[in-house]
């Protein structure tokens, strides 16, 4: 364990520990471009020149590793001077259109800039001029002139996807960024590139031009994409969600996210239920809970309990299902459970799971073993056989594609009943008797628990944008009052803490969808 | 597949390329590969790239980046004597700008162009390192060097017999 003193404080560290990490564990920002902890340490961009004693010239903190006795400085004039330096050669080709670039605000090399070099330019040549807008690929455009050639996006995909289609061509100041002459840069994590750029010079062709970033409100939330949950900061201005991005979680995407997660937000505006409806006509939540109150009793009065099947949505929160299933026992009296949610897709090894749905493992969590929804082909199964009349249905997804899925479409119009529970309306909305709009995940507070068993709680970023939208847990509140059999919640944190509970003792002893925390199987 | 193949001595010479680099080190044979292609296939075009990348087991967009950062590798076609003449400083001061223009003048073209039938490349180049023997310049795999000064009517009589040498006619 090496020890070393930075900037006059002493620091013991692993052996292999950079000067810049050990500075960082001291709280010592050294500014950094090429430097990115999840790929190699080319040392190229010199931004993070540091002082080593008895070091003749300054070193790289990225790459230099600290050795017994190191004595450093990453503030001092020389210091501060070599930042200003090498500024001012990044800066010799840029273009500072800050004004029209969509990194204005979050880029480095503006802050770097305010810090440490914040002089008018010496420069008496003109600039050289290259390609503003290069598509690399799909999903990605290139500013060759904003690019200070720190490889970032060229290694990502060297080490990260392994699909190695970006290269440095040319040299010196005709340098850039480019594919094989016919390839695209097209890999299913391409727009990871867009974040790791430390400056203008990547943007996605979804966000650029979008928004400028000092307008973006962020939350802490999580990609609904599919079973890996990736985390990620959930972007909106004036409550319309912008872009997503990445938010490091080393337990789930390190660093990442697909392409197609980032594209999940749009489903967030989409098609949206705004106004409880029954047979079409709009009412408030207290008269449609009222009315749907003594419809559900006429059916179950009509066709028996046991006729009333409850659709579970993989895509809802563990707080909703939790509430969900208290009020399809208690209150409905039902049983008869499904899993409903997205059909599964395209699976890879690495990030994107086949299964659509981000709370799978929640929705079995909120059942003992042996008493988990059955899959919804069974649901099928039971419609065509007639057993069932009156469909409950949380969320408006259908599990099934092809033959199946119209199969399921028309067998729905003839129940006696279909109540919606939705935030979307797809191609139910058209048979439900009774429509309950509700919110997204990124209107509300909830938890996932994604393929692995981590369990992730996000947090609400928007407000329903002109719509009537409630919690699914305060829906069932609601029905449950009106139906007599009142659920105990008023406070959403009781809840969770009752869901939580509930999930723990669901999870016990062996358990394929294992929990979170859950304690080891005994012996 | 690219549409490129090496020709048989070609071939021959690859293998003899590939086989000074330990096994599992292929792309360390890719400079050499790439002069190889150049003389074969006459210049870096789209397809050769690929096909030495198909042959190097690397990806293309690797040999894209050495391929284009060395000015010797050539990015389009050149004609059949490929005359480059160093500007750089030793020659400069023995006057290579004027021989750049008095070649110029002969072939009828600018730097950095080919004559129309095909025969002459003219291109500037940086130091050629034969400073102490400047002006210098290379002909194909060839070095031409103490190429002398104009003489009073400007004419560079050493050049003149380099351009009588390699057939051309004014
Ligand atoms: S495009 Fe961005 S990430 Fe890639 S080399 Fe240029 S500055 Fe670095
Ligand atoms: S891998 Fe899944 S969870 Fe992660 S970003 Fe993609 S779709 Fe979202
Ligand atoms: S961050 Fe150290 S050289 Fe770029
Ligand atoms: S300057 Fe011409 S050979 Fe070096």
């Amino acid at each position: 364990m090496p020890t070393c003193t930075i900037n006059g404080q002493k620091i013991d560290v692993d052996r292999g520990t950079t000067v810049l990490q050990a500075a960082a564990e001291l709280g010592f920002d050294v500014p950094h471009f090429c430097y990115h902890p999840a790929l190699s340490i080319p040392a190229n961009c010199r931004m993070c020149l540091v002082e080593v004693e008895k070091a003749r010239k300054l070193l790289p903190a990225c790459y230099t590793q600290v050795t017994e006795g190191m004595v450093v400085h990453t503030e001092n004039e020389r210091v501060v001077q070599a930042r200003r330096a090498v500024l001012e050669f990044i800066l010799v080709n840029h273009p500072v259109d800050c004004p029209i670039c969509d990194q204005a605000g979050e880029c480095k090399l503006q802050d770097y800039y305010l810090d440490y070099d914040a002089q008018s330019s010496r420069q008496r040549t003109i600039k050289v001029t290259k390609i503003k807008a290069f598509p690399l690929g799909p999903e990605v455009v290139y500013d060759g002139e904003r690019c200070i050639l720190c490889t970032r996006c060229v290694r990502f995909c060297d080490e990260v996807t392994g699909t190695n289609e970006l290269t440095v061509v040319e040299r010196g100041d005709r340098s850039a960024i480019r594919t094989f002459p016919g390839r695209d840069l097209d890999n299913a994590y391409s727009m990871c590139v867009v974040d790791l750029c430390p400056v203008g010079a990547l943007t996605s062709r979804d966000f650029r031009f979008k928004c400028r970033v000092w307008l973006l409100q962020s939350a802490d939330s999580v990609c609904t994409g599919c079973a890996r949950d990736c985390s990620v900061h959930l972007e909106h201005h004036d409550a319309e969600v912008q872009r997503l991005r990445p938010r490091y979680n080393p337990e789930v995407n390190e660093y990442w996210m697909c392409d197609a997660g980032r594209y999940t937000y749009r489903e967030l505006h989409e098609d949206r239920l705004t106004s409880p409806l029954i047979n079409g006509a709009s009412y408030t939540w207290p008269q449609v809970a009222e009315k749907t109150a003594d419809i559900l009793t006429e059916t179950v009065q009509g066709v028996g309990t046991e006729s009333i099947a409850f659709v579970f949505s993989p895509q809802a929160s563990c707080e909703d299902l939790f509430v969900a299933r208290k009020f399809a026992e208690e209150v409905l009296g039902t049983s008869r459970h499904y899993m409903g949610g997205k059909p599964d897709g395209q699976g890879d090894d690495f990030l994107i799971h086949a299964d659509k749905n981000p709370n799978r493992n929640g929705v079995k969590l909120m059942f003992p073993r042996g008493s988990r929804p059955a899959p919804f082909t069974k649901l099928l199964h039971d419609l065509e056989s007639g057993s069932i009349r009156a469909l409950y249905m949380m969320g408006s997804d259908i599990p099934l594609v092809g033959e199946q899925r119209q199969a399921f479409v028309s067998l729905v119009e003839n129940l006696d009943l279909l109540v919606l529970q939705a935030p979307r309306g797809g191609e139910l909305a058209a048979h439900a008797k009774i429509i309950l709009p509700t919110r997204t995940h990124a209107e509300k507070e909830g938890t996932f628990v994604n393929c692995d068993g981590v369990a992730q709680g996000f947090g609400k970023a928007i407000d329903p944008k002109r719509s009537a939208a409630q919690d699914d847990w305060r829906v069932f509140v609601r029905l449950a009052q009106k139906l007599g059999a009142a659920l105990p919640y008023a406070f959403f944190k009781d809840l969770r803490a009752d869901m939580f509970a509930a999930m723990e003792a669901n999870s016990r002893k062996t358990d394929t969808a294992a929990a979170p925390e859950a304690p080891a199987p005994a012996g | 597949m690219p549409a490129l193949e090496f020709s048989e001595s070609a071939e021959k010479q690859f293998l003899n390329i590939l086989s000074r680099y330990p096994e599992g080190h292929r792309r360390a044979a890719l400079l050499p590969t790439l002069h190889l292609a150049q003389k074969e296939f006459g210049y870096m075009s789209v397809d050769a790239m690929e096909y030495v990348a198909t042959r190097l087991e690397l990806p293309p967009s690797k040999v894209l980046h050495v391929a284009t950062f060395y000015t010797m590798y050539n990015k389009s076609r050149v004609g059949q004597r490929h005359v480059q003449v160093c500007k750089s400083i030793s020659c400069a001061v023995m006057k290579a700008y004027s021989l750049v223009e008095y070649l110029e003048d002969k072939l009828g073209v600018v730097a950095g162009e080919t004559t129309a039938d095909g025969k002459f490349t003219l291109s500037e180049v940086e130091c050629l390192a034969v400073c102490g023997y400047a002006p210098a310049l290379q002909c194909n795999d060839d070095y031409h060097i103490h190429l002398g000064q104009p003489a009073e009517d400007g004419s560079w009589p050493k050049v003149d017999a380099l351009l009588q040498e390699w057939g051309w006619e004014a």
